[in-house]
């Protein structure tokens, strides 16, 4: 019967497949139940799961998943060539129940059931009901053992931190794709077969999503990286050397997921899968957060074959694929790549596809070029959530904490709004990040409070106090302490920098005049301020070089200071390569030059006192002495410096560009045509040859007019690594809004609303 | 603080850093405000991911230690992991043995969690780093991860988003100082405040380099002077240089060569001297502003080209008459 044991041998691959993920997937409820203290306690639980798993993968029958099996031989049996699957499969597992009182453990293990308990707090399900009261969170300020990013998520998408435009993009996109996926042959709906997604992190990317899905009643299949069984191999014999690599279990689960899809297992879907009957099966898509290490060169190519291959799948009777790419670089790396390459490398041919380990991520390194250019594939970028969201974002949190469901009536200390502020504008964007420092800074507060009870118990007093007053207040350290503590251990970004570029002075009790640059000690020593920033020095550095020449009141001072930075730079970044142990010393040297120089140099210091020094900053950046500062446009400039690295090694771009002018063919190499033509030739190329261009690749096209037009506007065509204008800075535009870090040392009051 | 000074046991083969680590946090020396979140967070048992940023010796890793404690209590052996640069982190190490540990059950008390610690989280790979990035999520009910860095910038974002970053600043002078006496007293080692300062001048912040300099001093000598402590370091004297530096900002050459010459005949390398020029002017506080910029600039240039490979005499001869020309008029320089 070779045949049907083929077809057999597939049935199991594929149940298998299904309860690994439903099992990986129910781990975290299992461990959930670890704060109940009734529970029955196993340290061995580890050497268990996975002689569990082991069990599942091997002979695919458990007792207790019998049923399920049953369930998954009907259902998959409709769409897929398996008539007598189903039957066959409850013989093989009544055959295999030899088995060991061990395995009967296992089933008598509530926690192993694939069906989450009811009473199990489900953080992934976004309750329906849930919207109109934010009271849902039953307890409002007990957060025992739960991250508040995860526990306060939003649950509707008006509490969604995101630009409703956005939004409606993704689900538009969401829609399309179901709609072609279950009626499919229309015209063009064979595109929809992958989104991405990209942003930088806590943009809420995986969060709209998720929301979304709900929304439109979509089953989410999430694919996370299994565990290797390495140590199962060892110790169990009789395993037969299962060594899957984690792509090709990858392409498993794709395969599977989309033949076996009707089995509603997610125990993050297994609510609406009830709720919506067998009706909707078809309704459900891929969501791929968790990357394979694509960093490795091999594993990268595969996981381009794989999704390759997926996007050639016909939409219809398939689903579509959701992948998240969260944008990360790491500055340490931006910096080791600048110097470490330094001057030569710039200006070198390196071919960065062959490089291994890739330093930036964002989609063009993730997603393969041929997909990801082609009319399958399409791309919504996320920005980082703008201040004022992000500020919205933690007072509904509080709101919630304090139990006051009501928008409108709450209002906050001026103590709050600073500190919510102040924690918005240091976040940059990511609003993950902003609500674990607002945690963090309450329960810095709680512990103010003179608590007799142990833990906990000055939240719910908290609480108690803020509901009665009908607001709510922290007395982050932020703000209450700046004044009456004299030594903070770190400075935050801002203030530091103001310390620096504002470069204060005490007025000079008596003129000593022996270098003419005697004009009384700073206020701040640059020592201590290097000593207490946040950021590492390299990165303050850029910092205020990005900003003094707001500062500057004339030439000479730009001059001098422009001196010094420079200086600065070629001692830390110089292309000193075997620094070895001196790298740091060489950071140091840096910063001190470009610090000290800067206030040294600075002819008009503010003089504490002295209120005329700050009206003349004050016409500028209005009254009070508050000032914008900027974030380093080196990060931007080398994340956009790598995509356009990217594109050179991208048959497709190049053509595009070298099509129509002939330069390629003039010897030009690709480098030259992406860094030094592209920006012009979307300047200056004749409609006729956009028009063919367009024609030719429509997203190769775009895609490279997006690569310009990305600051374009404000910085043209460079591509260096910093940019700034020494005069005309103050007449510049004001950044993008959502670029803006602001800095207010007393304005309070302007920010309540 | 008393109570921090009495060793962990009274086994003598252990060395000093490790005698006289803190367990509890209170005695984590300085850096106040870090220690007091951490307090807080002790108090209320509900523990974000957290990245520990700071210098090399500064109590980053004693920390997050003695808040472990202080969470799990006896169960702390089972209940945490620490990883530090020379396990093995690789991406699978993230995959299977973090996962697993996640996924291992642990009776602890209501409020608490599992806790990894992964020391010196700067040195993981970026594609380690990527693959904790949804572990850190999808395990939160029950694990929480702690990082401890040098540089958090050597952290991707992603994982940065997650965790609440608490930094550490360098330790005060003084802060060194008291432990050191601490433990002197502890030892029953002889000193001198001259000796310990200068434990503390040589350490530049950083405590366990302090408290191995002094166990190797005591144990050489017995005797804490200053004398020994930069014989046992093997450091230039800081008051030579200091003299130089003097010298220099007086403008007269013979000297500060001559105290140079005495540095190099000595033995010490060209890299040794300039780190040691460059620590004292730092805290040299004689100098106006202008000059001490101009002092650092020069230093700077030059300990560069000591480190391309310039390790010659001539170079820090150099340097000491460029120093020496800050202080002399324009027109001294000039041949006539």
């Amino acid at each position: 019967m070779p045949p049907k044991t083929r077809s057999n041998a597939r049935y199991k691959a594929a149940a298998d497949d299904v309860v690994n993920i439903s099992s990986r997937e129910t781990t975290p409820t299992k461990d959930g139940s670890e704060v109940d203290p009734g529970l029955d306690i196993d340290l061995e639980i580890d050497s268990d799961l996975e002689a569990f798993m082991e069990e599942f993968s091997q002979q695919s029958s458990i007792a207790h998943s019998k049923a399920l099996i049953d369930k998954a031989g009907e259902i998959s049996s409709s769409p897929a060539s398996l008539p007598d699957s189903s039957q066959r499969i409850s013989n093989s597992s009544q055959n295999s129940l030899q088995s060991s009182t061990r395995r009967r453990a296992l089933t008598d293990r509530p926690k192993f059931k694939v069906v989450r308990p009811a009473s199990q707090p489900q953080l992934q399900l976004q309750k329906p009901e849930a919207p109109a009261k934010v009271n849902s969170f039953e307890d409002g300020a007990d957060d025992r053992g739960e991250l508040w990013w995860q526990r306060y998520e939003p649950r509707t998408l008006a509490d969604l931190a995101l630009h409703t435009l956005k939004a409606g993009q993704v689900r538009g996109w969401l829609e399309m794709a179901v709609d072609a996926s279950i009626n499919g042959n229309k015209q063009g709906s064979g595109c929809f077969r992958i989104l991405v997604l990209e942003g930088p992190a806590g943009a809420c990317k995986s969060t709209c999503v998720r929301m979304l899905a709900h929304e439109l009643g979509l089953n989410i299949v999430e694919w996370i990286n299994p565990l290797a069984n390495r140590t199962s191999a060892a110790s169990q014999p009789d395993s037969d050397g299962d060594e899957v690599g984690v792509v090709r279990q990858f392409e498993h689960f794709l395969a599977h997921a989309e033949r076996y899809s009707g089995l509603a297992l997610q125990p993050s879907s297994e609510a609406e899968a009830r709720r919506t009957s067998t009706l909707d099966q078809k309704r459900q898509i891929i969501l791929v957060d968790d990357l394979p290490n694509v960093s490795h060169r091999d594993t990268r190519e595969s996981f381009r074959d794989a999704l390759l291959r997926f996007s050639a799948v016909p939409a219809q009777n398939s689903f579509p694929m959701v992948i998240i790419v969260t944008e990360s670089i790491t500055s340490q790396q931006a910096f080791g790549d600048e110097s470490a390459g330094g001057m030569g490398r710039r200006f070198r041919e390196t071919d960065t596809a062959a490089n291994s380990d890739i330093a930036v991520w964002s989609a063009i390194d993730v997603i393969p070029s041929a997909v990801y250019n082609s009319r399958f594939c399409q791309s919504i970028k996320f920005n980082p959530v703008a201040p004022t969201i992000v500020a919205k974002g933690l007072k509904r949190i509080l709101q919630i904490r304090s139990g006051l469901g009501d928008q409108k009536t709450t209002k906050f200390s001026p103590a709050t709004t600073a500190a919510i502020k102040a924690i918005s504008d240091e976040c940059q964007g990511d609003l993950r990040s902003a609500v674990t420092m607002l945690q963090l800074s309450l329960a810095s507060y709680s512990n103010a409070i003179p608590a007799s009870s142990k833990r906990g118990g000055g939240n719910t007093e908290k609480r108690k106090r803020g509901a009665a007053a009908n607001s709510v207040c922290i007395g982050d350290k932020r703000g209450s302490t700046n004044a009456g503590e004299p030594r903070r251990v770190s400075l935050d970004l801002f203030h530091a920098l103001g310390k620096v570029l504002y470069a204060k002075r005490e007025v000079p009790n008596a003129p000593n005049d022996n270098s003419g640059l005697a004009r009384g000690r700073l206020e701040s020593h640059p020592d201590e301020v290097l000593d207490k920033t946040p950021v590492d020095l390299s990165t303050f550095g850029l910092y205020v070089h990005e900003n003094y020449t707001d500062f500057c009141t004339s030439i000479d001072e730009a001059a001098q200071s422009a001196d010094c930075f420079s200086e600065a730079d070629s001692l830390s970044s110089g292309g000193h390569r075997n620094l070895g142990a001196a790298a740091g010393v060489a950071g140091a040297y840096g910063a001190l030059l470009a610090v000290r120089g800067y206030m040294h140099y600075k002819a008009h210091p503010h003089l504490t006192g002295n209120e005329d020094s700050t009206t003349r900053m004050g016409s500028q950046h209005g009254r009070g002495g508050m000032a914008m500062f900027r974030k380093p446009q080196f990060f931007d400039f080398y994340k956009r410096r790598a995509a356009l690295a990217r594109m050179w090694d991208d048959p497709a771009a190049s053509e595009v560009l070298g099509f129509g002018n002939g330069l390629l063919s003039a010897g030009a190499t690709p480098r030259v045509l992406v860094q030094d033509i592209l920006p012009f030739w979307v300047k200056i190329a004749s409609k006729r040859e956009m028009t063919l261009a367009q024609q030719r690749n429509p997203s190769v096209y775009q895609r490279l007019i997006e690569l310009v037009a990305v600051g374009g506007h404000k910085n043209g065509p460079q591509l260096g690594a910093s940019h700034y204008a020494l005069g005309p800075a103050h007449l510049t535009l004001p950044p993008v809004p959502e670029e803006k870090l602001v800095l207010s040392d007393d304005d309070i009051e302007e920010f309540s609303d | 603080m008393s109570s921090a000074a009495k060793p962990l046991s009274s086994d003598n083969s252990l060395p000093w850093v490790e005698k006289y680590r803190p367990v509890v946090l209170k005695d984590v020396v300085g850096n106040q405000e870090t220690v007091d979140r951490l307090n807080v967070i002790a108090m209320c048992g509900n523990m974000p991911n957290l990245i520990l940023a700071g210098a090399p010796g500064i109590g980053k890793t004693t920390s997050i230690l003695c808040l472990a404690h202080a969470l799990l209590g006896p169960t702390f052996k089972e209940a945490v992991l620490e990883l530090n640069a020379s396990d093995d982190r690789g991406i699978d190490v993230v995959r299977n043995r973090i996962k697993m540990f996640a996924q291992k059950k642990v009776n602890l008390p209501a409020g608490r969690h599992k806790i990894i610690i992964l020391d010196e989280a700067d040195s993981m790979t970026p594609g380690a780093q990527q693959a904790l990035r949804r572990t850190m999520e999808i395990y939160s009910n029950t694990t929480r991860f702690a990082l401890a860095c040098n540089l958090s910038g050597k952290i991707i974002e992603p994982i940065q988003s997650r965790c609440a970053i608490l930094r550490y600043g360098k330790l005060q002078n003084e802060q060194v100082l008291h432990r050191l006496v601490e433990i002197c007293r502890a030892e029953d080692v002889k000193y001198t405040p001259e000796g310990l300062e200068a434990i503390a001048f040589s350490a530049d912040g950083d405590m366990r380099q302090a408290v191995n300099n002094l166990q190797s001093t005591a144990s050489g000598f017995g005797l804490i002077t200053p004398d020994n402590v930069f014989r046992v370091c093997d450091q230039p004297h800081p008051v030579v240089i200091r003299k130089m530096l003097e010298s220099c900002g007086r403008g007269e050459v013979d000297d500060a060569v001559a105290c140079i010459s005495v540095l190099w005949t000595q033995g010490y390398s060209a890299v040794d001297i300039i780190t040691s020029v460059f620590r004292v002017v730092k805290v040299y506080d004689d100098l106006d502003e202008d000059k001490k910029l101009k002092f650092i600039r020069e230093i700077g240039i030059t300990h560069m080209r000591i480190v391309d490979g310039l390790q010659t005499l001539v170079q820090l001869q150099g340097l000491v008459a460029r120093l020496c020309k800050f202080a002399l008029p324009e027109t001294a320089a000039l041949i006539a």
